[in-house]
Formats: C-alpha cells, sequence, structure tokens
C-alpha cells in the first residue's frame, strides 16, 4: 500500500491491520513517534491525520491510506510551536516530547489563540514522568504569540 | 563509541582524564603508551570543543551541565560545543564512585573538579603554544571565547589553529582554574545542548536503532516470586512473522520480524505458572504491619525515648503504610543489540555502562574491547535504568537466535518487570514536654532492603536506604530510636528516584507536623528551632516562608503545608497551598526554596529539576501504588496506574538559596517534601493525619 507522510508517499508492504505506529517507526525508521502504553492512553505516539490528532498505537494503517499523515520530523524546524519550545526550554528526557509537539501543533492550527484552559484542555492526554507540563503550557502560549 | 581509526582522525588537540589513586589525571591522548580511544575531550582544527560525558542524560540536564564545565575552564563560544555519550569501560569510571553509574543525584558534584580541570588544561596549553608560536611571553596573552589574543597587539588565533601545536607540548600540571567572579558560563542558565534533538524528533532512544537482519522480541514474565512451568508455543509460532519462542531468564521470549509480529504471537502464547508467595495487596499490607510486631536492627539510639514517651501525656502513636511505587518511565525498558564475529554492539538506555558491560562479557564470553556499548537518550530513568537485567535479557536472545535483536518491554511487560519503590510500614511514636518541645521519636519500619536486591546478595545490618533521612535526621530531638526490620517478600526492588527517601520524609515531616500540632506550636517556627544548629536547613525554611506569605496565612478556603527534607547534599523546603472539595484535592501553587551550595552551574536546570520532583511526587500521593493478585501487578498500564496529568499541575514557583558549604545534588531531592507538604495541609482542613498511601486509595 501506498502512505503520504510528511508530504513524501512511501510503499509499505504491511497488514492494513498493522498499527500506524509500527509503520512509521519501525517500517519507514521515522523513529520521531515513540510510544509509551500501546493502548491510546498515554499521547506518546500523536501524529496528524489530515490535520487532526490520532494516536497512532491505536489507528490500523490500512484506514490511513490516501490520507495525509505528519510526524514531528514534518513539522518545520522554524515553525514557531518548534521554536518556543525551545526558547522556553520545555523538554527534559524528552521522550514524551513528539507527540506532546505534535499536540500542540494541532491545537494552534485549529485554535492559534488558546486560553490557558483550552490548552490545558487539549493537552490533558498527553502524559509526561518528567513534569514539564508547566513549560508546555508557556511553550504554547509562547507560540501562540510568536504566530499572533 | 569511537574507533581508533575514528579517534586518529579527529586531529587537533585531545585529552584525556586517567583516574589514579589520588583522584584524576589530565592527560594528552599520546602521552598514553598504547594508544587506544579513551578521549574526553578533543578541540578539533576547525574550532569545534567535543565533551564526552560519561554521565547518562535521562532529563536531568546533565550533558549540557557537564559541558558547561569545560566550556567554561576553557573559555570556548558555547555554539560550538558538542556532547557525545562516552563509551562504557574503565577508561570512563566516575572516580569516586569506582564505576561508570549515573544516580546519586552526584554527576556534577563528581564531574566538577574533573571536568574544569580538563579545561583549565587545554586552555593552558592553547596559551603556551601561542606564546611559542608568536614568541611572546604568556602574560601578554589571553584566551577568550575560542580565541588566543596578544593584548599588546590585538592580534587573535582561533584555538583550533593551535590545536595541532598544542598536543605537542607537555600537560600542565597545576592548570590555575578560573576564580568564581570570572565564569562566564557556570551560573548561568544556558540553553540545554539536547534541545535540537529533542525537539526535532532526532534524539535517539533504546529502540531507534536499526540492524541489518534485525528481530523484534518481547518477554513473558512470570508472577512475583514465581516461575513459568510450563509453556505451549504451538499458537504463538503460526503467527506470520514469528521466529522464535524460547525461555530467556525467568520469561519466555517470542521473537520475530516486527513489532506487530511478536506482540500478536505472544498474545495467542499459553502459559502455566507456578503458585508464589505473593499474594493479593491485602496479604502484603498484612505482612507489614505484623513484620513491625518483629524485633529489628537498632540504627540509632539516643537517650531514653521509650521512658520520656510513657512519661508525658502529650504524646502520639501512628502507623504509616505506604505502597509500592512504579518508575513508569514514558520510555518502557529497550534495547537494541548485535552480537557477530566481530564482537557485541549495544544500544542501551542505560544509568549504569559498568552494568551493562558485566553481562554483556558474561553472556557473550567477549573481553571488553570487543563491546561496545553506546548509552542512548534515556527516556526517563529514575534510577530504573540503573537496573540492567532487559540489555542482559536481549543479549540472551541475540547470542541464541544469531540474529540481532531489539528488545522492547511494552508498558504492561515494564511493570510486570519489578524494580519497585518497596512498600513500608512503619510505626511513629513521640512526645512534647509541658513546653510544646518534641522530647522523644521513635521510628521503626519494615521495609525490604533496597541494597540487597541492588548487589544480588543478602546482607547483613541496617540497610541504609530504609533508614535515610531518619537515623541522619538534622532534627534536634534528644530522645531518639530508629529501627529497621527487613521484609523478605519477593517483589523485587530497587533505587526510586530518591530512594528511603521517599517514605522517610513523608513519615517523618507529617509525623512532626504531628507534634507541632500536640504541642501546640507553628509548623515552621517549630522545624526552625529544632533546627538550631543548621543554617542552610533554616535557610530554606525562612525563604519559602517568607515566600509563600506563610505567617499572612492561607486565602480564603485553603490551607497551607510545609515540609523540609535534606538529602542528596541539599535543603529542600516547599509550601503547598492546598484546597479539598468534594473529596478532592486541589494544590493550587508551591513554593520550593532549594540550596545545594554556593555554586550553581545551571540555574534554570535547578529550577526544571525542582517542578519535576515536585510533579512526580505529587503525582506519588495522590495516585500510585502497584496492587498484586497472585504475585501479578494488576494495575499495569496508564488507565489503571495513573500518574498525574497537566490539569492537576499546581502552579510552582522555585528560590534558590545560595549559602557556604559543600556543593548538593539536584536530580533527586526536589521530590521527597512535597507529598508530606501537601498532607500537611490537608491535615489543616480535616485534622485526620494520612497515614496511608495513595491519598485516593490503592
Ligand atoms: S502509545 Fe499510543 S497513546 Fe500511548
Ligand atoms: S520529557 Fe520526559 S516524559 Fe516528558
Amino acid at each position: 500500500m501506498e502512505l503520504k507522510v510528511n508530504g513524501r508517499l512511501y510503499r509499505v508492504d504491511v497488514d492494513p491491520r498493522t498499527p500506524l505506529l509500527w509503520v512509521l517507526r519501525e517500517h519507514l525508521k521515522l523513529t520521531g513517534t515513540k510510544f509509551g502504553c500501546l493502548k491510546a492512553i498515554c499521547g506518546s505516539c500523536t501524529v496528524l491525520v489530515d490535520g487532526e490528532p490520532v494516536r497512532s498505537c491505536s489507528v490500523q494503517v490500512g484506514n490511513v491510506v490516501g490520507k495525509s499523515i505528519t510526524t514531528i520530523e514534518g513539522i518545520p524546524e522554524n515553525h514557531p510551536i518548534k521554536r518556543a519550545w525551545k526558547e522556553v526550554g520545555v523538554p527534559q528526557c524528552g521522550y514524551c516530547q513528539s507527540g506532546q509537539i505534535v499536540r500542540a501543533y494541532a491545537l494552534l492550527s485549529r485554535n492559534p489563540r488558546p486560553t490557558r484552559e483550552e490548552i490545558v484542555r487539549a493537552m490533558n492526554g498527553n502524559l509526561c514522568r518528567c513534569g514539564t507540563y508547566p513549560r508546555i503550557v508557556r511553550a504554547v502560549m509562547r507560540a501562540s504569540e510568536m504566530m499572533g | 563509541m569511537m574507533t581508533r581509526r575514528e579517534f586518529f582522525k579527529l586531529g587537533g588537540l585531545s585529552l584525556l582524564i586517567v583516574a589514579t589513586s589520588k583522584g584524576f589525571d589530565v592527560v594528552k591522548a599520546n602521552d598514553l603508551k598504547r594508544h587506544s580511544p579513551r578521549l574526553w575531550i578533543n578541540l578539533s582544527e576547525d574550532n569545534y570543543l567535543t565533551v564526552l560525558v560519561n554521565k547518562s542524560e535521562m532529563g536531568q540536564g546533565v550533558y549540557t551541565g557537564i559541558a558547561q564545565l569545560v566550556a567554561e575552564e576553557l573559555d570556548f563560544p558555547w555554539d560550538r560545543v558538542k556532547v557525545m555519550p562516552a563509551p562504557a569501560g574503565k577508561a570512563y569510571i566516575d572516580p569516586y564512585m569506582g564505576s561508570q553509574l549515573t544516580g546519586g543525584s552526584t554527576s556534577i558534584r563528581h564531574m566538577f573538579d574533573i571536568m574544569r580541570s580538563a579545561g583549565a588544561v587545554m586552555r593552558e596549553m592553547l596559551i603556551e603554544a601561542a606564546s611559542r608560536l608568536w614568541k611572546v611571553p604568556k602574560s601578554r596573552l589571553k584566551a577568550e571565547l575560542g580565541y588566543v589574543i596578544d593584548t599588546k597587539t590585538g592580534k587573535k588565533v582561533p584555538y583550533g589553529k593551535l590545536a595541532g601545536l598544542a598536543m605537542k607540548l607537555p600537560v600542565p600540571l597545576y592548570p590555575k582554574l578560573k576564580d568564581p567572579e570570572e565564569f562566564r558560563y557556570i551560573g548561568r542558565s544556558l540553553p540545554r545542548i539536547d534541545l535540537d534533538d529533542k525537539v526535532s524528533g532526532e534524539a535517539r532512544f533504546g529502540l531507534d536503532h536499526f540492524f541489518e537482519n534485525q528481530l523484534y522480541a518481547v518477554v513473558e514474565r512470570p508472577p512475583f516470586g514465581g516461575r513459568i512451568v510450563s509453556y505451549d508455543p504451538s499458537e504463538t509460532r503460526k503467527v506470520k512473522g514469528v521466529t522464535h519462542v524460547f525461555r530467556v531468564g525467568k520469561g519466555v521470549a517470542v521473537c520475530g520480524e516486527s513489532p506487530e509480529a511478536v506482540l500478536e504471537g505472544r498474545k495467542k502464547l499459553k502459559v502455566k505458572y507456578s503458585k508464589t508467595s505473593v499474594g493479593s495487596t491485602e496479604d502484603l499490607k498484612e505482612h507489614y504491619i505484623q513484620l513491625l510486631q518483629k524485633r529489628g536492627l537498632i540504627a540509632r539510639k539516643d537517650g531514653d525515648p521509650k521512658g520520656v514517651y510513657e512519661k508525658f501525656p502529650k504524646r502520639i502513636e501512628l502507623t504509616y503504610l505506604l505502597p509500592y511505587l512504579y518508575h513508569a518511565c514514558m520510555e518502557p525498558m529497550a534495547c537494541t543489540v548485535k552480537i557477530d564475529r566481530d564482537g557485541c554492539t549495544i544500544y542501551a538506555p542505560t544509568q549504569s555502562q559498568t552494568s551493562v558491560l558485566r553481562h554483556a562479557r558474561r553472556i557473550t564470553g567477549l573481553p571488553e574491547s570487543r563491546i561496545k556499548v553506546i548509552t542512548t537518550y534515556l527516556g526517563g530513568g529514575f534510577g530504573r535504568k540503573s537496573n540492567s537485567e532487559f540489555v542482559a535479557e536481549a543479549l540472551k536472545i541475540a547470542k541464541k537466535t544469531g540474529r540481532p535483536v531489539k528488545l522492547f518491554y511494552t508498558r504492561e511487560d515494564d511493570v510486570q518487570s519489578g524494580w519497585f519503590r518497596p512498600m513500608c510500614a512503619v510505626k511513629l511514636r513521640g512526645s512534647v514536654d509541658n513546653r510544646g518541645n518534641p522530647n522523644s521519636l521513635y521510628f521503626k519500619i519494615a521495609v525490604p532492603a533496597v541494597f540487597e536486591w541492588a548487589i544480588g546478595k543478602e546482607r547483613r545490618g541496617v540497610d541504609s536506604a530504609a533508614v535515610s533521612g531518619v537515623a541522619n535526621t538534622f532534627y534536634e530531638i534528644p530522645n531518639i530510636h530508629v529501627e529497621f526490620v527487613k521484609s523478605k517478600v519477593k517483589i523485587p526492588v530497587w533505587f526510586w528516584r530518591s530512594v528511603g527517601h521517599t517514605h522517610n520524609a513523608y513519615v517523618m515531616e507529617t509525623f512532626l507536623d504531628q507534634l507541632a500540632h500536640l504541642g501546640g506550636k507553628d509548623p515552621v517556627d517549630l522545624r526552625l528551632e529544632l533546627l538550631g544548629m543548621h543554617m542552610r536547613a533554616q535557610g530554606v525554611i525562612e525563604k519559602v516562608a517568607e515566600a509563600s506569605g506563610w505567617h499572612r496565612g492561607p486565602r480564603e478556603g485553603q490551607a497551607l503545608g510545609i515540609a523540609y527534607h535534606h538529602s542528596f547534599g541539599t535543603h529542600v523546603a516547599q509550601v503547598a497551598e492546598v484546597s479539598l472539595i468534594d473529596g478532592r484535592v486541589k494544590v493550587h501553587r508551591v513554593v520550593c526554596a532549594v540550596d545545594l551550595g554556593p555554586l550553581v552551574v545551571n540555574p534554570d536546570l535547578v529550577v526544571q529539576q525542582m517542578e519535576s520532583g515536585i510533579i512526580m511526587g505529587l503525582s506519588a500521593f495522590l495516585y500510585e501504588g502497584v496492587r498484586f493478585r497472585n504475585g501479578f501487578a494488576v494495575n499495569n498500564n496508564f488507565d489503571t496506574y495513573p500518574i498525574l496529568r497537566m490539569g492537576e499541575v499546581p502552579e510552582i514557583e522555585v528560590h534558590i538559596v545560595r549559602s557556604e558549604g559543600e556543593m548538593g545534588g539536584i536530580g533527586e531531592p526536589g521530590l521527597p517534601p512535597i507529598a508530606p507538604a501537601v498532607a500537611n495541609a490537608l491535615f489543616r482542613i480535616t485534622g485526620k493525619p494520612i497515614t496511608e498511601l495513595p491519598y485516593y486509595g490503592l
């Protein structure tokens, strides 16, 4: 089957029921996408499908054929969300950060001026054991300003 | 790991650090009799500094901190500094530990002088080189931000251009370190050096390397204290892509061509388990409480705690019960290994390169020189990743299958692998005199011996983790009894961020508030009185009291709680602003003061570690505890073992207090005070002490 990831077309030969996560990570070697629970609880594996955030561990690859998939690698380095993330100094271990950044990117594309409450509501499904939460809120607000 | 060839290709000026009986020496690469790739820092001819860091980056910022130390003394532009994980090997041990290990909040403390000296040596050699090149006295030269400058003529040359010449010069024996007033980086919040990697998605963790012909593997595990009696692999083997099913360690490995294949195959595995002595959560609670009846080992005895306790009518006795805690690194255990004719290569998110090497030597039979360990970024460590059992499993699988292996734990596997913060029961008794001053304290803890599990054999004596923070408490209470009873429950325990301090700070700090209440004392005042001799402890308590508005009192509908604890050389006090609405705890704000001595390498990283410790500690207080049935952990994913989410995170305000005295650590000390601070606030609301955790029930 053919997959469109970060604007590129890839050919993959897998069972259509395979979780998108494994296809991205292990077949296409786009390892920026991580996993923490494999059960749609933690958000580490978040990617965008046609602009909507989804948990790639719980989406079958067969269902996203023909759609446009964006992973952390597909968000430009100079995008305000990534710049704000660095300016605020969000990451600690970094493991959850791809999922966080992708989720925040999706939020800002839909709502460029989110309130604190809206940020928390959107991001609450993404776990971070290192406790970078306060800085995530700050970085999303900062990115929103930069996009202003 | 750098090969010999790559090492010589680097060129420029390369320095090594050699552990000696007196500490360490800095030497030039070519001063060693046998050239070997043991480089620590390199200055390339195109003027880049590469620092090999012998400590693991697990979020605490150690790559940044260590690089800052070298760049400081070398006086080098920060944007030209690179870091690499040091290989595993004797050449890279922490001389103060005698092993290559990241733990105990020690990295910066141990490497502070070493890495600064290496930078200073390099700087002096470059100045010497310039002095010879230009034939001018050294006194006229200065080294600044990557250039050696002739202060008379203004002529300047980039360090890199001098590197080749410097490499021919002797290493100065006593390099002069900068005075603190001269610091340009130490004390500054430079941005983390791993930011780009971690924001771009390029950062590589345990499962992010690929080998040709690699296999994937997962391991099915037995109950704690039990074993796998038999297994039927027939259905598993039918799954497309599954290649091998066999026993490894205590478990059964399922290997195959893709992660989806091995997960599918494992679901079909039929396994029979033996009976186990580890029962359910209720059995464990009873076990620990019962154990308090037994006579233990005395860790400390001052005066006559029993007599005093009995004599004074104002006294209190409480029994605490605290659960097993799971580390919950966001990255479950995972590594990628290869064994072939040339040797063995291991990509592992490990806190203990020494133990990885030990396993690798034993399993492969190869000499250390043919074992390459590449420390990846760690997706959280918290102590858990100093246990290298997962690497041993991967190596055994690679050996047996003859193929490179990516071993990964699912979340459920990660929990069932164990190595938790131990459960414990603690009995406390204390009394206060007529003026309300605590005059006796009795502390008896029933808990497994973490250090025994860590070294893998029985030990006599008091386990130091079991009584840490209590046997050596700074509180001056005249009559003290500290006793340890060892539990031998077969649930593996390990170091969990701040180790014994996690339970002991909770018990001590909440009990102290009980004594304050009994004696009619303000909790802040009482602490200050009991810490009469300890200025640093008083300093952080005074700071949080002031910054939180302690003496003004709480806002309407809220209560304030304070806790203080000293661990890993650092003093931390925290005040929590808390309210309780319909049985739900809301922590509005936490004010934290931390004293880690006179020098702080990177203040923002200190703040980050305080935030991190507070959030993890609050998470444990409210929610965390592993439950068991028939020896299996039953709450084994984030739906049943919740950790704190963004919505419950308080506002956090951190104050760094400077003081004279020794430098302390930073990765762990922020965690212990938060749970008791919140519990003490809740006590003010409800009047009931909280003696069982987690707050929302196990
Ligand atoms: S791995 Fe997909 S949500 Fe956790
Ligand atoms: S940065 Fe470590 S889990 Fe979020």
